[in-house]
């Protein structure tokens, strides 16, 4: 076989093996997580509370402490990003500091998220004298953020002019036309980042780690600290106890199915929206 | 753009025979609209796209803006209702004046302009809502007008789009299920349902199919009669059909404006000659 | 008539406008946040042990004396191992899902691709510590003993205890976490090269090898090495997984195989233990260290990717 064929083959055998490569390590990701994570499952899970060291119990209060500090966060970052967002979409495309914003705003997406804990502990937690859930919902809103401000702005740039033409043209002013044809029209575009940003923000362990901190307790105070799904698993984790092992497996899988879920629902909840329109 | 010249001259025979026959004479016109001196730039510095134009809009008339793609013609249409005014950089020069009032000064409410001057574009542009509240949406912005007013004028405005029988048991579907030339009757009536005093038009057929174009052409035909109407078009026969006076236009300036027939027929200047006749654009 | 302006639109205009434009510049005030909060949480260690901090190789709470140069070594080389690792496999994944696999198969890999990436980073270090340790113990680490340590200039890398973590399981770890990434931007500047390009190149009587790597692989090249710094820069900052398989020992080691520690592992174990002043802000310059790290790697990555 001539040298030439050789070295197709060959480039395509590495080629193959490198997408089998990425596979294994999913699969073996997926293996683990599913075997060890079911086994520590049950119904415990979610109605006992985190145990003591080395005793058994659930992951009630992570699991209802991590929804609080999501939404919250969500809760914070969607108006502002959306804001922010439309904004940088109507600036000139000449503007510099529409140009600015946009690199700070890549810069604010790839920062480090432990850096983000350290701003929140350093901004809210030594002012306000406590760790506490507003500054873990702060921290997961800064990350979520500039997911919303980038999605948002790229949708909105999406709608044809015509329509924003249209809409001036019958004598809205602009903010009407804004809110209320540009907002319909990237409507599911927008909902999808926001959503993405949803699944970014809940694995997230860093930036908690010194900011909602983590508890034992119930508790939905937000001026407390707060138990959370990803610092338990990180305790659990590392911890030696078989029983707290085993929880933090099931956390692990609790934490990625939502994910997972909300990754599926980003893609498939604006494709609903417009067919359910077309149904109408 | 190859037209036919022989059947030109009997087409607009025929038009200026029915001008002629509806009493009117049309020196005694007044204009609704004047345009002096205009010239507008795409940015601070830049050459003009447009160069001192001078035309009158007549009353209740469709006057048709013709000349090769980039001749500045759409660029003219787009300030009569300032909405070239959405893009930072875009001035323009000189007056346009809507019943003696000039609307390029400082200060006029261009939600009032616009509510006033009316625009249909190119592609259809339904707003992402019912067929409904396609047409209330600028009723609403203007405001003043009750539930019951409103939807008396929905139903008028369809009526007088001619869309009425095919969407009156449809009017909370999505407007994006219409067909290409409904969504367009659709915005020429949501247009309409304000009561504008002129309608301007940006090659509102050069998206759709011939038959939905004759649907259109008859629309603006019969609008004519309430309306003053500016239309754009690439296509001279659409020009000869519906319009009464015809501004011929290239590279940034009016070359000439007449009555269609006249335009048509025996153009003063030789490069609307040459346009007409299809030698070159 | 025209001139009697409606007040409330251009109001309303102008609040909209007011409320977008606050919420744009947040962007820029989070950001100015953050760089001066690790200027003033640092600034304690920062003057008492000069620009001399980053170089110093010293991490001693007990006596307060604090240096930056095993942090940065532990980052810096396992985030080397990870692009190292991750490069190549991205790159024939990318050509594999873009170039030779049919569409039936490529569009499943790469949504399993995808979600790869959508998996946290807390349980790559689970997985790391409970599963790949193990197994790369057993596996490699036994064998490289044997086998490698006797190399000359590369040998050093493996001597160390197998014990699964380490330096070289973190950069691993890594390089599956950034696969992704790498995969996903050099998969999507592949599609952009128009089929014609392809045909010219296949008409020549080309095999796939030749056509992808002298025709195709060229003029993606700025695409495909801001995809790799774009790796390096998320390499640089991820916290979880590597806090679970570094080992956490402020060492600098020329081994690959014993326990070291990157900025973001060592503030993340010891942060909250941290109890003197000192301490704190030894960690927190740490931080800074970091942001100036990922912002040079991180905008040099954007301007390669956007002047495509």
């Amino acid at each position: 076989m001539p040298v030439r064929k050789l070295k197709n083959y060959a480039f395509i055998g590495f080629c193959t093996f490198c997408a089998l490569f990425g596979l294994v390590v999913l699969a073996s990701v997926l293996y683990s997580l599913v075997g060890k994570g079911v086994s520590g499952m049950g119904l415990h899970v979610f109605t006992e509370l985190t145990p003591g060291p080395g005793s058994h119990g659930g992951l009630k209060n992570a699991i209802i402490g991590s929804l609080i500090l999501t939404a919250l966060g969500i809760l914070i970052a969607a108006p502002l990003g959306v804001m922010a967002g439309t904004w940088l979409s109507e600036s000139d495309k000449s503007s510099k500091i529409a140009e600015a914003l946009r690199f700070l705003n890549g810069m604010l997406m790839s920062a480090p998220s432990i850096l983000v804990g350290l701003f929140v502990y350093k901004v809210v937690v030594v002012t306000t004298g406590s760790f506490s859930g507003w500054a873990g919902a702060i921290a997961l809103a800064i990350l979520a953020l500039p997911i919303i401000v980038s999605t948002t702005e790229e949708m909105l740039r999406l709608v044809p002019t015509t329509l924003k033409e249209a809409g001036s043209g019958l004598g809205a002013p602009r903010w009407r036309v804004i809110t209320q044809l540009c907002y319909r029209a990237a409507g599911p575009g927008i909902i999808t980042g926001i959503l993405l940003s949803v699944a970014r923000i809940t694995g997230e362990t860093a930036p908690l780690l010194f900011t909602a901190l983590n508890s034992n307790f119930m508790s939905t105070e937000l001026d407390k600290p707060m138990a959370n799904l990803p610092v338990t698993i990180y305790q659990y984790a590392m911890s030696p106890f078989e029983s707290w092992n085993e929880l933090a497996w099931a956390g692990a899988l609790l934490i990625t199915v939502f994910i997972l879920i909300i990754n599926i629902l980003s893609t498939a909840l604006p494709r609903w929206i417009k067919a359910r329109k077309a149904a109408k | 753009m190859n037209m036919n010249i022989a059947t030109a001259p009997a087409a607009t025979e025929s038009l200026s025979q029915i001008k002629t026959e509806t009493g009117l004479t049309d020196d005694l016109l007044q204009p609704r609209m004047e345009i002096n001196d205009l010239s507008f730039f795409y940015s601070k510095g830049s050459e003009p796209a447009l160069k001192n134009i001078n035309m009158p809009i007549y009353n209740n008339k469709v006057t048709a803006l013709i000349g090769p793609s980039g001749c500045g013609k759409s660029t003219l249409l787009r300030t009569m209702n300032r909405i070239f005014d959405l893009y930072g950089s875009q001035s323009a020069e000189g007056e346009i004046l809507l019943d003696n009032e000039n609307i390029l000064q400082r200060g006029v409410d261009l939600n009032e302009l616009r509510s006033k001057v009316g625009m249909v574009f190119q592609k259809p542009t339904p707003f992402p809502m019912s067929i409904y509240d396609n047409i209330t949406y600028g009723l609403k912005m203007k405001g003043g007008l009750s539930k019951p007013e409103m939807a008396i004028r929905v139903r008028k405005a369809l009526k007088r789009a001619h869309l009425w029988k095919e969407v009156k048991d449809k009017l909370n579907a999505d407007a994006s299920s219409l067909s290409g030339g409904q969504q367009q009757r659709l915005c020429i009536a949501r247009t309409i349902a304000l009561e504008p005093e002129v309608i301007l038009m940006d090659e509102p057929t050069s998206a759709l199919d011939p038959l939905a174009t004759s649907a259109i052409e008859e629309l603006i035909t019969e609008l004519r009669q309430k309306y003053t109407i500016v239309i754009v078009t690439h296509n001279m026969q659409q020009a000869m059909r519906i319009s009464d006076y015809t501004g011929f236009m290239y590279l940034g300036e009016l070359i000439e404006f007449d009555k269609t027939g006249k335009i048509f027929k025996d153009a003063d200047n030789q490069k609307t000659r040459d346009y007409i006749a299809g030698d070159f654009g | 008539m025209l001139l009697t302006a409606m007040p409330s639109a251009i109001k309303g205009d102008s609040i909209f406008y007011r409320l977008s434009f606050t919420s744009a510049i947040l962007i820029f005030l989070v950001l100015i946040g953050i760089i001066l909060s690790l200027i003033d949480g640092g600034w304690l260690a920062l003057s008492e042990f000069g620009p001399g901090f980053v170089f110093r190789n010293v991490w001693d709470p007990v006596n307060s004396e604090f240096g930056a140069a095993s942090a940065i070594y532990g980052t810096l080389v396992s985030s080397l191992i990870a692009i190292v690792i991750a490069i190549p496999v991205g790159l024939g994944t990318a050509i594999f899902l873009a170039e030779l696999a049919p569409d039936w198969i490529s569009r499943p890999v790469s949504m399993a691709i995808e979600l790869l990436a959508a998996v946290p980073s807390i349980i790559y270090g689970m997985w790391g510590l409970f599963v790949f340790a193990p197994w790369f113990s057993e596996g490699f680490q036994f064998w490289a003993l044997e086998n490698l340590v006797g190399l000359p200039l590369i040998g050093h890398w493996f001597d160390g205890p197998p014990i699964g973590i380490g330096l070289m399981t973190a950069g691993i770890i890594l390089s599956f976490m950034i696969l992704p990434i790498i995969t996903a931007l050099t998969r999507d500047a592949l599609k952009t090269i128009p089929n014609v390009v392809r045909e010219a190149a296949y008409g020549v009587g080309a095999t796939p090898y030749e056509v992808i790597t002298r025709v195709l692989l060229p003029s993606i090249k700025n695409a495909a090495v801001g995809a790799g710094i774009l790796g390096l820069g998320r390499a640089l900052g991820e916290t979880m997984a590597v806090a679970f398989v570094i080992g956490g020992a402020n060492r600098i080691e020329t081994s690959l195989f014993m326990p070291a520690s990157s900025i973001s592992s060592t503030i993340a174990q010891q942060f909250n233990e941290a109890t003197n002043e000192m301490h704190i802000s030894a960690l927190i310059s740490l931080g800074l260290v970091l942001f100036v790290l990922t912002f040079i790697v991180m905008g040099a990555a954007r301007l390669l990717l956007r002047k495509r």
